[in-house]
């Protein structure tokens, strides 16, 4: 019984995951390496990834400080309408990222209010850098959140305490005690907004015009290839994308496995 | 004076935590806070630590005041129930942590924790984490953590309340010959009176967020000064006066007290205070069955039926016990050596010994 279920569960993990995986990876390298380093290495293709890590960092940084902000305000403190911001931080993944984006155009767009006396100073969002900034950071907004607070919330406030009669000021207390102890959480959340900025294609699909050199993204990229009928370029990049996530996510694991084994072995 | 407060009072909503405290602790003494479980020990203790704030009244430390000074500046040592090492930095860095903060040079620091690993016998551990370590050692290691930027105060709460009860003993002794050597005035919170009675120099008893009597503990046994702290100090037999002057005055010798007539009042009498003989001697004894005799290791307790109905216990040796070869059901007479006479009035307490 025991063995039926793990072997099920082995089963279905090849199915749903693993045979895609492979599928990608052998698709991108059919023409060989040479034709997979071309391919990464067209200029559309090195300006459409350029594009998207650096959207990603900028996204992964707000992120990461304003989500252990909000994570500590929501653990450690009252205010009225807590609730409300506590249900409003999952937003972002209760609608789907083209509503996401849609929002960010009717907010900032040339035919908006706000949008026309941005132009007016001559500062563009829609279709512009600003845009895909704000696009992937709100899609990816509840991640550091979600991650932090519950393992701010089993920290407690005991060695913060402690910190506090030994001397040490709430910025020292925060960087030396808690920013340790949430540091999982908080790498595990970071990761995901990583992946995700990384792969995130609706609200950009929305938000960015697609214009090539300028604000095609890496996916943008990889859907236009598919589109022209040259899946070549696609597979290749699609296959960089996801690899870039994935080897992140083992290290991560792989660090935090040594540094725990360290600190809890006998 | 090492600690002060005046008058703090303490609110959560409608409860008063703590309710018009006053106390003083002379420098260098091992104070304990004693009461039962919501009696405001630990906000007391907190409220002096500048964990939390007083709704109003004072706090003094080495006769500073400090009711208005943040936590970090009030040079306090303090020591959780569950000790709240920081599980991310080895023994030695924990204890490192209070000279880190004061930026005092390397080699001082070195030095500092050397000196505070031997004082806890922890040298060899001084590389592991946290989890590596049993709960008396944690909290050894919490100790020394709170000791080494000597502080002006060390606030110990429920110290050993994590801990089983054979490393709670060890460390208690060794907090009381710790505290011998270092002697930095110590207030900790607790709410096992045996703890309280072995640890420290004075006690101050509190009671639903006030204080009911403060002074060294063989006092405060000896003459409590309210039902509360006569019955928190130690098991008591209460015995309503009224029902002793039923007592059958051709059976039982009247006891040799001016009592005041059945007016709601009531003696107090401790287990080891009752005598127990076979044959009635000459001084006045009540007459008894021993209902049920429980043997505690040295001791030995005798749970008696007084002939009028009213139940009462008694703790003798095991020797004496012997020596009288009493065993349940036993017919017996028991007399009064000691016992407190307390009126319906609070605070008003009488003393007599036979």
């Amino acid at each position: 019984m025991k063995w039926a279920l793990i072997g099920f569960v082995q089963l279905w993990f090849a199915i749903l995951i693993l045979a895609p995986a492979i599928a990608l990876l052998r698709a991108a390298v059919e023409g060989g390496l040479g034709s997979f380093v071309r391919a990464v290495s067209a200029p559309e293709a090195v300006a459409a990834f350029r594009l998207t890590f650096g959207v990603t960092a900028i996204a992964t940084v707000v992120n990461t400080v304003f989500g252990v902000a909000i994570a500590v305000v929501l653990v450690r403190h009252r205010f009225p309408g807590k609730a409300i911001v506590d249900g409003l931080v999952d937003l972002p993944f209760a609608v789907s990222p083209i509503i996401a984006g849609l929002m960010l155009v009717v907010l900032y767009g040339p035919g908006s209010p706000i949008g026309r006396r941005l132009a007016e100073w001559g500062v563009g969002v829609v279709y512009e850098l600003p845009g895909l900034v704000l696009a992937t950071t709100f899609v990816t907004l509840p991640f550091v959140v979600r991650e932090v607070v519950p393992v701010l919330r089993e920290f407690g406030v005991d060695q913060e305490e402690v910190a506090r009669t030994l001397g040490a000021g709430r910025w020292t207390t925060f960087v030396r005690v808690t920013l340790p102890s949430i540091r999982w959480g908080l790498a595990y959340g970071v990761m995901l907004t990583i992946s995700r900025s990384l792969g995130e294609f609706g609200a950009l699909m929305v938000v960015s015009g697609n214009i090539i050199g300028r604000t095609q993204t890496a996916t943008l990229y990889i859907h236009d290839e598919i589109e022209s009928f040259e899946p070549r370029g696609a597979y290749a990049a699609g296959l960089a994308l996801a690899a870039v996530s994935f080897i992140l996510m083992i290290g991560m694991e792989r660090v935090r496995a040594r540094v725990e084994a360290a600190e809890h072995g006998d | 004076m090492g600690i002060a407060v005046r008058r703090l009072t303490k609110r959560f909503g409608d409860y008063r935590a703590v309710d018009d405290v006053s106390f003083e602790i002379p420098s260098g003494q091992l104070v304990a806070l004693l009461g039962p479980s919501g009696s405001g020990k630990s906000t007391i203790l907190r409220i002096i630590a500048g964990l939390e704030s007083a709704d109003s009244g004072e706090v003094v430390l080495t006769g500073e005041l400090a009711t208005a000074m943040p936590v970090q500046r009030r040079g306090i040592g303090f020591v959780f129930q569950h000790y709240a090492l920081f599980r991310h930095m080895t023994v030695r860095q924990n204890i490192a942590f209070g000279l880190e903060i004061q930026k005092l040079p390397r080699p001082e620091i070195a030095r500092r924790v050397d000196e505070l690993l031997d004082l806890i016998q922890l040298t060899s551990m001084a590389n592991r984490y946290p989890t590596q370590l049993s709960g008396g050692q944690r909290q050894r290691v919490a100790l020394a953590r709170a000791l080494a930027p000597r502080p002006k105060v060390l606030l110990l709460d429920e110290p050993f309340g994590a801990l089983d009860s054979q490393v709670r003993d060890e460390l208690r002794s060794w907090l009381r010959r710790l505290h011998d050597e270092v002697h930095v005035t110590s207030l900790f919170v607790t709410h096992d009176q045996q703890e309280a009675f072995e640890v420290s120099d004075q006690i101050v008893v509190l009671n639903k967020g006030r204080v009911e009597q403060m002074g060294p503990p063989q006092q405060l046994y000896e003459h409590p000064r309210s039902d509360f702290v006569t019955k928190f100090l130690g098991s008591v037999n209460i015995l309503p006066v009224d029902a002793i002057l039923a007592m059958d005055q051709d059976d039982e010798s009247p006891l040799p007290l001016d009592l005041p007539g059945p007016d709601g009042s009531m003696v107090y009498v401790r287990p080891h205070d009752l005598h127990v003989t076979k044959q009635p001697g000459q001084k006045p004894a009540w007459s008894a069955r021993i209902v049920r005799l429980t043997h505690l290791g040295g001791l030995v307790r005798l749970d008696l039926l007084l002939n009028q109905g009213t139940p009462v216990t008694v703790q003798m040796s095991r020797d004496e016990c012997a020596q009288l070869g009493l065993a349940q059901g036993d017919e017996v007479f028991t007399a009064l050596k000691d016992l407190k006479y307390l009126t319906p009035a609070p605070g008003f307490v009488e003393d007599y010994v036979i």
